[in-house]
């Protein structure tokens, strides 16, 4: 008659009381018009390629939202929530915040649960692009127009999957993930609050996975790393629906039965906090730990001054007005700027290479 | 010669089982009902026996068992 | 001391899941079952698979080739190996998976093509309607909403359930449904001497409620080719009705005569509601969607909790409603009685009495936790474990002698002797218990006839 204390808790299942366990996906879409254009305007120069090698934004888009039907097949306790970025500013594409729930759908074979998903995604997405024409903006500021925000939607599902959390009812849990989808290029403005965000969702338990459409994204590349998730390139734009079905619909206890793709080499390099470049070695203030490319007599971050240090005077040892920096004040100290990972011990390439 | 014997395998812990010989001894179910002592855990005894054994062991947890004092009034 | 006699009838026995209960049906059924062209069936089964068959299924979903076994075993890590293997059965069962030979050669797993179109379909869309037409018609110009439809479908649950009780008469509900119930093992048939609820009645009762209609309808399914009705039409059609959505009316135009017998039937049960027995738009109730969900998806329910229980044994049950206080009193003895509360005492004679009903503590403690009180949720192990431990504890001194019959061997001249007849009867498998020191042999009554008839071999010789 052992362990009789037990006897109550194995019934019970988990012992703090936990019943059910629903998941929560949150799905980030780049919106960047620019880039979505450009792959338009790459088919037609090549005329002669076959379509399913170009990309287009509603093809694309279909093919998400087969995974997300897909993703709501599984399990009817599957949640799904859709963020599109555009412009550096995120917009709830379901459930919709900027439009009504649609209440007149032509059915079809679609369950209507996934009839309004898909339905709902698609009219708010074409409400967002209408509204935000490109001749309306400023033409200042061309470049960073090109590249893909998506900061401000990776907290704002953070804070999501944590509302959701504090809703449930007691003795249910919602395990959220967040699968963010990019197309154009990273943007490494807004360094800090990637940063910031990606340690929340460490804390918070929650994976962010990235299936990069276009170009390598570096700071995807670190936040899969430090919370766990998956990362894939996709080659072929007629192929997202099979690697969204293949890899990227497998929740986390899954990951372990099933081969996934390989753990990649992350470029750990970090940026200045003057120009926001990417730097290998550079300056650290030894007060905030800010970086910088280049030197400058007071740290911009913590208003601390940085001594000047002209080479090392050959002291005499009785000499009492020698120049020795007393400990309390602060120093700029060169050093390079190869910081270990996060994670494990292993060191990144001194080059960088992804 | 080997013996051949239909039965009832009864299978208990050892405390039950030193009940059982008990009785067995005493002959309180009036007769022996023990046909082997196989070991610790094992006894096989007559067939006619099982249903006035139940009961005696029903008897026996009942006195032994306390139950919550209910509201008198 | 006798333990729980479970009943051999198939509607009856535990069919947790879809797979357990369309694995009792002839093979020439399931392979009609695909054929049928409506795609809620196949979402039904689709969520019914496990995790790792669903992936599987997914995968293959948009690839044409049949692809060889290998590649299905690569895409699995050694921990998944187990996994792989059962969903490998799983599908071969269902035959949502054949053999064929792929085009290198090597043989290969196949998907069912109507499987696979029924699943396109649902996530791809563009097929044509599940259910018929779903838009409101001039005649519903004051749809119900969903307040009026939960308590419809709790109101006639109830009847039933009070029936089964025995709270109430047999003119409640329809012969129909009596017919069903006793075909579930739930209540005595008319034939026998006594009338009432069963055994297996009584651990229906402790059920929640999605349990409670799903076994409901599994025994409505098994009742169906009685009536003459076409079962996998039937089955088609209650699995159309559990995608369905709540607050929504649809249209029985076009429905066959028994798809219209069978909307009968589920408006007896609270299943679907429908204005008047002629009317033309039937709402589907929240009993009947979701159905292949089971019991995961209740947390509505877990608001509705109306039981406290104390670590002093007493049990509170706040409500007035008297099949509640007879399903508790099944396992407790009722002390005291108000207006909105009903005071009771957990004690040993009342859980022996209901073990001695065949009612599992198992199930009494399940029952336990599904209808506690929100205030005792904020407990940490939900039911005070004092008490969970202690009701464990009455049911195994039930259990404290376990009695079998068997056959004495004992007297035996030689040692080897004993061990030539007790190896014998371990190999059969028909030995229960041996002692080289005492030399006996216990055999069951099953193999003692080989065994007397081996020992005479063996004397001769």
């Amino acid at each position: 008659m052992s362990g009789l204390t037990s006897l109550g808790a194995a019934q019970a299942g988990v012992s703090s009381g936990i019943e059910s366990i629903t998941d929560l996906l949150v799905v980030i879409l780049d919106l960047n018009p620019i880039w979505w254009s450009e792959q338009l305007d790459n088919g037609v120069e090549n005329g002669n390629g076959p379509p399913s090698q170009q990309y287009g934004l509603a093809p694309t888009l279909d093919q998400i939202l087969i995974f997300l039907n897909s993703y709501l097949l599984i399990h009817p306790g599957n949640q799904v929530v859709v963020l599109g970025c555009l412009h550096s500013r995120s917009y709830f594409l379901y459930p919709p915040e900027l439009i009504n729930m649609p209440t007149d759908m032509p059915s079809d074979s679609r369950p209507e649960a996934f009839r309004i998903v898909n339905h709902t995604v698609q009219r708010a997405i074409q409400h967002i692009l209408l509204q935000t024409s490109p001749d309306g903006e400023p033409a200042a500021g061309g470049e960073e127009k090109r590249e893909t925000v998506f900061v401000g939607a990776l907290s704002r599902s953070l804070c999501y999957i944590h509302r959701m959390q504090r809703e449930s009812p007691k003795g249910q849990f919602v395990q959220g993930r967040v699968l963010v989808i990019e197309a154009g290029p990273d943007s490494s403005s807004h360094y800090m609050h990637f940063i910031n965000t990606i340690f929340t969702a460490q804390k918070m338990n929650v994976k962010i996975d990235a299936c990069v459409l276009g170009e390598d994204s570096i700071l995807l590349q670190q936040a899969v790393d430090l919370t766990g998730g998956l990362y894939v390139k996709v080659e072929n734009p007629g192929g997202v629906v099979q690697v969204l079905n293949s890899v990227f619909i497998l929740d986390g206890a899954e990951r372990s039965t099933m081969s996934v793709p390989e753990k990649i080499q992350v470029d750990y390099r970090a940026a200045c906090f003057c120009h926001q470049k990417l730097i290998e070695v550079g300056y650290v203030c030894s007060v905030c730990l800010s970086v910088f490319c280049a030197f400058s007599p007071m740290c911009s971050t913590c208003q601390s001054t940085f001594k000047f240090m002209t080479g090392i005077k050959k002291r005499k040892p009785t000499d009492p007005t020698s120049s020795v920096p007393s400990p309390s004040s602060s120093s700029a100290a060169v050093a390079a700027v190869a910081t270990k990972k996060a994670r494990n011990g292993t060191g990144p390439n001194s080059n960088g290479k992804a | 010669m080997v013996n051949v014997s239909k039965g009832v395998l009864v299978k208990c812990d050892p405390a039950m089982k030193q009940f059982l010989i008990h009785l067995d001894d005493r002959e309180e179910l009036g007769r022996k009902f023990i046909i082997q002592n196989i070991d610790d855990d094992h006894l096989f005894i007559s067939k006619d026996a099982v249903e006035t054994l139940k009961d005696r062991l029903d008897a026996l947890m009942d006195k032994i068992s306390i139950s919550a004092a209910k509201d008198e009034k | 001391m006798t333990s729980a006699v479970s009943s051999t009838d198939p509607a009856m026995v535990d069919h947790k899941s879809l797979y357990a209960y369309l694995s009792t049906l002839p093979s020439s059924l399931l392979e009609n079952l695909y054929r049928h062209p409506n795609p809620s069936l196949c979402m039904a089964i689709f969520r019914d698979l496990t995790p790792m068959a669903q992936k599987f299924v997914l995968r293959q979903l948009f690839i044409e080739q049949i692809l060889p076994k290998s590649v299905f075993t690569s895409w699995i890590t050694p921990e998944g190996k187990k996994d792989h293997d059962d969903a490998v059965r799983l599908l071969n069962d269902l035959k949502i998976w054949s053999e064929a030979p792929s085009t290198a050669g090597l043989m290969g797993w196949k998907l069912n093509e109507h499987f696979r179109k029924g699943i396109q379909a649902i996530v791809v869309g563009g097929g044509p309607s599940w259910s018929g037409d779903d838009q409101p018609t001039a005649e519903e110009t004051t749809p119900k909403d969903i307040p009026f439809i939960q308590n419809y479908a709790r109101e006639r649950w109830d009847v039933v359930l009070h029936f089964l009780a025995g709270l109430s008469g047999a003119s409640q509900i329809s012969r129909d449904t009596v017919e069903v119930l006793t075909n579930a093992g739930l209540i005595r048939g008319s034939n026998s001497t006594e009338s009432g609820i069963t055994q297996n009645g009584f651990r229906f009762l402790l059920m929640d409620t999605p349990s409670q209609v799903w076994r409901f309808i599994l025994a409505y399914l098994h009742t169906v080719p009685k009536w003459g009705m076409d079962l996998i039409e039937c089955i088609s059609f209650i699995f159309q009705l559990s995608f369905s959505q709540i607050g929504k009316h649809y249209s029985t135009i076009g429905f066959s005569s028994n798809q219209l017998r069978t909307l009968q039937h589920f408006r007896e049960y609270g299943l679907i509601y429908m204005r008047s027995k002629k009317s033309s738009r039937y709402y589907p109730t929240n009993l009947v969607v979701n159905l292949s969900a089971g019991a995961g998806l209740n947390t509505s329910a877990f608001s509705e909790g109306y039981i406290i229980v104390e670590t002093n044994y007493r049990i509170m049950v706040y409500t007035d409603s008297p099949l509640k206080i007879a399903v508790v009193s099944y396992f407790s003895d009722m002390l005291y009685r108000f207006p909105n509360l009903a005071l009771g005492m957990i004690t040993r004679e009342s859980i022996r009495r209901a073990l001695m009903k065949g009612i599992s503590t198992d199930e009494i403690i399940k029952f336990l936790r599904m209808h506690a009180h929100p205030q005792m949720r904020e407990n940490n192990p939900v039911l005070p474990s004092t008490l969970t431990d202690q009701i464990k504890l009455w049911e195994m001194e039930r259990e404290r002698c376990v009695f079998a019959d068997g056959v004495l061997y004992n007297n035996f001249l030689s040692q080897k002797d004993f061990e030539m007849l007790r190896n014998y009867a371990s190999d059969l498998g028909v030995a229960m218990c041996s002692n080289a020191a005492n030399k006996v042999v216990v055999v069951s009554p099953e193999g003692h006839d080989q065994v007397r008839a081996f020992w005479k071999r063996q004397k001769k010789e």
